[in-house]
């Protein structure tokens, strides 16, 4: 299995007024082609920034400082402006969270997409007859008409389809779907998670899902990693993560989902709340909100190790404390 | 965002309407000046000098007995002309500093925003008379400087909406699929600013009229004897006495443009504020 991106020891800082924010602080893993990969946790962890992070696309203050992003071999760390216009769009796409702001208001949808195409040199006529045809790929009901909708004229889940056969347009090999169905109401996300994972086997590229519900990821990843507060804490298959969660972070996190099985109670929660990233926690960073906190735990940072094949921890429960 | 709704919801709005129909009165009049005009503007009938309003001469006639209705429309051309071309130069000026600086932000912002404030601090006129002063007087020179003076305001609200749309995740959807700077702002930035860009200019218009009117009535716009309204208006002060309808009609046609245009501008800018969500 060869990787298409390999992220080596990513850190981004975010220079804040009231201190350093390390947003993400030394993160690894590698995506394959066709594969889904998974970043999951909590608002705030990092996993929005590392997707933009990627993209080369961090918002001031932020700033990347350390690390390698390989993608195809090529180190976007290294590369030109330039360079990274060629590559945004033609090789890697992204998905946003909000379909409702994400397209342009004074443009009808179409026109939109084709002017994402019309980039690699297409002219514009055949342009508007690829739109029709991505339209449909996206299932665009009388994908015809819809292209000369402007975007208010859309509901939020055909806006997100919009949205989707404009970042597939250019045939990425990678797409970046940062919380893709957060804004959607649940029978909507059913089709749009299905809707991706068809268009993984179509035009065979790599997802990078970002988000915080695992039944999103469940239906979807072949591989997750579990960010907390800026690091990956865990990360394996699907099979290995949901049956088998290490972590007492990812164990509460499953725990915390909602069940239909489960007839009644409170919903299980996670005690505390996110760490605060301009000073975080002494050695493990999820002690103060762990259950199974050892002393070591508070002063010693845990490394992360592989327990089975393809499945990291870094917990002091499983021998992480060589750091 | 600028389609037919605006239009229904304009027939509602009292100072679009009025001030709507003034703006197409002055344009009709600049346009069809030579079928309005019963006499052309530089007509001199030596033997009606002086002559009040009559059926003759609706507007009475001047020192040199010319017709000043004729005049007055010939004028509207001047008018517009002035108003439009300015407006063309501060808008090209305004809008794209303030697209530069509100896109790229950091040091080219604090650039052009201290060029901003410099020429924003400086009273217009005055600076306007220092420059036709540099350049002689004459029309030319007139909206060049007048332009020169007041592309500010466009700069400023264009940088603002700029700083704020930057960020909005279509914005950011444009970079994510590979689009240029330069398409990010001509296309995703620039569309977006337009509601405001076109109230700026519907009051930026009326302003440069003024100034226009203002700078010929000082001897240094248009010289005579083109028929701009401002140096009419200065012509007819030492008749001020004798024969007041020399003076007073361009002023009342000054009077009418400018505030239908400002009329126009705040309806404009009431029916498309509350669209401009961004």
């Amino acid at each position: 299995m060869k990787a298409l991106l390999s992220v080596k020891d990513l850190r981004v800082n975010f220079y804040t007024s009231a201190g350093i924010v390390k947003a993400v602080d030394g993160i690894s893993f590698e995506i394959a082609k066709k594969e889904i990969f998974a970043l999951v946790g909590e608002s705030g962890c990092g996993k929005s920034t590392t997707a933009l992070a990627i993209m080369r696309l961090v918002p001031y203050p932020g700033k990347i400082v350390g690390g390698k992003i390989l993608f195809k071999n090529k180190n976007l760390l290294e590369a030109t402006g330039e360079e990274m216009t060629q590559i945004r769009g033609k090789e890697i796409s992204m998905i946003f969270q909000n379909p409702l702001t994400s397209l342009n208001p004074v443009y009808r949808v179409g026109h939109q997409v084709a002017e994402a195409i019309v980039l690699d040199n297409i002219p514009k006529r055949k342009a508007w007859k690829k739109v029709i045809e991505l339209f449909k790929n996206v299932k665009i009901p009388d994908a015809e008409e819809r292209a000369y909708s402007y975007p208010h004229e859309l509901s939020g889940g055909m806006r997100q389809r919009v949205m989707i056969g404009m970042m597939i347009s250019r045939e990425p090999s990678l797409i970046i779907a940062d919380e893709p169905t957060t804004a959607l109401d649940v029978t909507i996300q059913a089709q749009i998670i299905k809707l991706l994972s068809e268009l993984r086997d179509t035009l065979e590229t790599s997802i990078l899902l970002i988000t915080h519900d695992f039944g999103v990821v469940a239906e979807l990843a072949d591989r997750i990693a579990v960010m907390y507060a800026g690091k990956i804490v865990e990360m394996g298959n699907v099979y290995q993560i949901f049956e088998n969660p290490l972590h007492p972070y990812t164990g509460m996190l499953i725990d915390a989902l909602p069940r239909i099985t489960k007839k009644e109670g409170r919903l299980e929660e996670i005690p505390g709340s996110v760490p605060n990233l301009i000073n975080p926690p002494s050695g493990c960073r999820f002690h103060p909100r762990c259950p199974l906190k050892k002393e070591v735990c508070s002063t010693e940072e845990p490394s992360l190790v592989e327990v089975e094949r393809g499945h990291f921890v870094a917990c002091h429960l499983y021998g992480g404390g060589k750091a | 965002m600028v389609n037919f709704d605006i239009l229904r919801s304009g027939s509602k709005n009292i100072s679009f309407k009025l001030g709507g129909m003034i703006f197409l009165s002055v344009i009709v009049m600049a346009i069809f000046a030579p079928l309005i005009a019963p006499y052309s503007y530089d007509e001199m009938h030596i033997s009606d000098i002086l002559k009040p309003p009559s059926s003759k001469y609706l507007l009475g006639t001047d020192q040199y007995g010319r017709d000043i209705f004729s005049r007055i429309v010939y004028g509207s051309r001047i008018a517009l002309k002035v108003g439009i071309l300015v407006v063309i130069i501060e808008t090209v000026i305004g809008i794209s500093l303030g697209l530069l600086a509100g896109y790229y932000g950091g040091k080219v912002d604090r650039i052009i925003s201290f060029i901003t404030d410099v020429f924003w601090a400086m009273p217009p006129l005055v600076l306007a008379l220092a420059v036709v002063t540099l350049l002689g007087p004459g029309l030319t020179n007139v909206m060049i400087a007048i332009a020169v003076v007041s592309w500010a305001q466009f700069t400023r609200v264009v940088r603002a909406k700029t700083q704020s749309l930057k960020n909005m995740p279509f914005v950011e959807a444009g970079r994510a699929i590979g689009e240029s700077d330069i398409s990010i702002m001509l296309r995703y930035i620039l569309p977006n600013t337009m509601g405001a860009i076109i109230v700026l200019s519907t009051l930026a218009l009326p302003s440069a009229i003024l100034s226009t009117t203002a700078m010929g009535f000082l001897g240094l716009g248009a010289q005579p004897p083109t028929p701009d309204w401002g140096v009419m208006l200065s012509e007819g002060i030492s008749y001020i006495g004798t024969a007041p309808w020399i003076s007073i009609f361009p002023g009342l046609a000054i009077v009418y443009t400018v505030l239908g245009f400002n009329l126009l501008g705040e309806g404009l800018r009431d029916i498309l504020d509350p669209r401009l969500k961004v």
